[in-house]
């Protein structure tokens, strides 16, 4: 702290020559006037540390004593600032710097949504500039209470909101709530089920309606595996009336599903050559510019873009992109006999991965893959198992007549 | 006056007040070798690089050394650094 005082209101390095140097010292002690780091040189003079304000003082002493005073280093701000008066445009430099320091910090310069789920950022972010509030908006436009009542009533799903401004940020924590939208009871509308695949059934669940088949039967396509009316009958087991249900089952069938894939053992492949061409672009809205980087037939072109943000949401219209081209050469190769196999085993594969991933199981693989002088042949059935039904209008019949007495 | 030192030095001793504010008597205080720290003096009588004479209200004090420097002063008291060798006292 100390030093910093003395920095900021000078110092001088002097070195007194004289008889009277002793004289000298008791006369500044006297007065008040402080030294610092005295030390006695070779040639006899004393050299010191003074304050400016306490060398203006030396006067009277110096003129008592007949010392001489030589001056032999100026430190400290006053005599900086007299050493830099030519550099104008330093200071107005730091001048310009405090002044957009002072301005740009009454604004708000990184708006920050946390908590948010359900709602994305930038949809919020969206939203926000629709009201108004930007990045770059000024911290006396931004009523805090407002922003959280405009997000809360415009995201009914935002159960609370808290925005508060904590430097040049705006934080929004918001929390969500989870609505559960209660479905509302539908008539359904009467249906049967349907086989829309033929094959084996092997599992029936039936929630509602009547099955027509079981398991072990075989179904075609078209034929009714539940049926959506219900007869009801008395104790002679004669029909009294219909209801009509939405008939709901699980029915799996099994069934052989044919496979053909042929490989051709001749194929092209692309053999990079080693060479990488490098280069970047520049993109400022609508203005571009770029160097190297120029790609042509045969040669893979990858670009990465990086857009510049000042913060984490504030985005500038400003990125940047590394280019990079690397040539390659289209050779035609042959595979071996192990080579195409595995292949051809991959694909295969690929095709059962899409299978199950539709929700089929693959119960047995008949496939046999095989290879010529041309081509690598896979073919086979794979059997599987599936989901099937479709619902489908039941037929509506008329009410059987009620019987009486007068009918026997 | 030797009956009014005396009864100043009974009063201070009676009133257990410290002796360097009482009576202005000299501190020195050496940290090792190379550090003295000199209270209560009143100018100094000469200064070299191998020797300090200081005046204070009770004689001279004489620190003797190499390279010895004031690395600073105030009106009581001044720090004395160097290699310091020795010091006298005289009345």
């Amino acid at each position: 702290m100390e030093r910093l005082l003395r920095f900021l209101s000078g110092y001088v390095k002097i070195r007194i020559q004289g008889e009277q140097g002793e004289r000298f010292l008791n006369l500044c002690r006297s007065r008040g006037i402080t030294m610092r780091g005295l030390a006695r040189g070779e040639d006899g003079s004393l050299v010191c540390f003074l304050s400016v304000r306490h060398f203006f003082l030396l006067s009277s002493i110096h003129k008592k004593t007949k010392v001489q005073i030589h001056i032999l280093e100026k430190h400290g701000l006053p005599f900086f600032f007299v050493r830099s008066k030519k550099r104008k445009a330093f200071f107005l430099g730091i001048l310009l710097c405090l002044l957009l320091l002072f301005i740009c910090s009454g604004r708000i310069w990184n708006i920050h949504v946390e908590g948010n789920v359900q709602n994305s950022t930038p949809e919020i972010l969206e939203f926000l500039g629709q009201q108004g509030i930007s990045h770059g908006i000024r911290k006396s436009r931004i009523n805090c209470g407002e922003i959280a009542a405009s997000v809360r009533q415009n995201y009914p799903e935002i159960t609370w909101v808290s925005a508060r401004i904590e430097g040049t940020r705006l934080i929004l924590t918001v929390e969500e709530g989870i609505f559960v939208q209660e479905k509302e009871e539908e008539q359904p509308e009467p249906c049967s089920i349907v086989a829309d695949e033929g094959g084996t059934i092997i599992k029936m669940v039936t929630r509602a309606g009547i099955p027509q088949m079981k398991p072990g039967d075989v179904c075609k396509e078209g034929d009714i595996l539940v049926l959506g009316r219900l007869d009801l009958r008395n104790d002679s087991q004669e029909i009294v009336r219909y209801e009509y249900v939405h008939a709901d089952a699980d029915v799996y069938i099994k069934r052989n599903l044919s496979y053909y894939a042929e490989l051709p053992m001749e194929y092209e492949t692309e053999v990079p050559l080693g060479k990488e061409n490098k280069g970047g672009y520049l993109k400022a809205g609508d203005w571009y510019f770029q160097w190297g980087g120029q790609g042509g037939d045969g040669q893979h072109r990858i670009v990465e873009e990086y857009p510049l943000r000042i913060t984490e949401n504030f985005v500038l219209p400003v990125s940047v992109g590394k280019i990079s081209v690397k040539a390659y050469e289209k050779q035609k190769k042959t595979y071996t006999e192990k080579e195409a196999k595995a292949e051809a085993f991959r694909e295969l594969q690929e095709y059962e991965e899409k299978l199950m991933e539709k929700g089929l199981q693959i119960s047995a693989n008949n496939v046999k893959i095989e290879v010529d002088h041309k081509t690598c042949v896979s073919s086979g059935t794979l059997e599987i198992i599936e989901k099937i039904g479709r619902d489908t209008p039941v037929e509506v019949l008329e009410q059987p007549a009620e019987r009486t007495t007068e009918d026997d | 006056m030797k009956k009014r030192q005396h009864l100043k030095e009974q009063l201070v001793t009676a009133l257990e007040v410290p002796r360097d504010l009482a009576c202005k008597e000299t501190i020195v205080t050496f940290t090792g070798k190379n550090r003295a720290v000199i209270e209560n003096y009143r100018s100094i009588l000469r200064y070299t690089g191998e020797e300090i004479v200081v005046l204070t209200y009770q004689g001279r004090i004489t620190v003797f050394g190499k390279r010895l420097e004031i690395p600073w002063y105030t009106a009581d008291e001044m720090m004395l650094t160097g290699v310091i060798c020795g010091m006298n006292l005289e009345q």
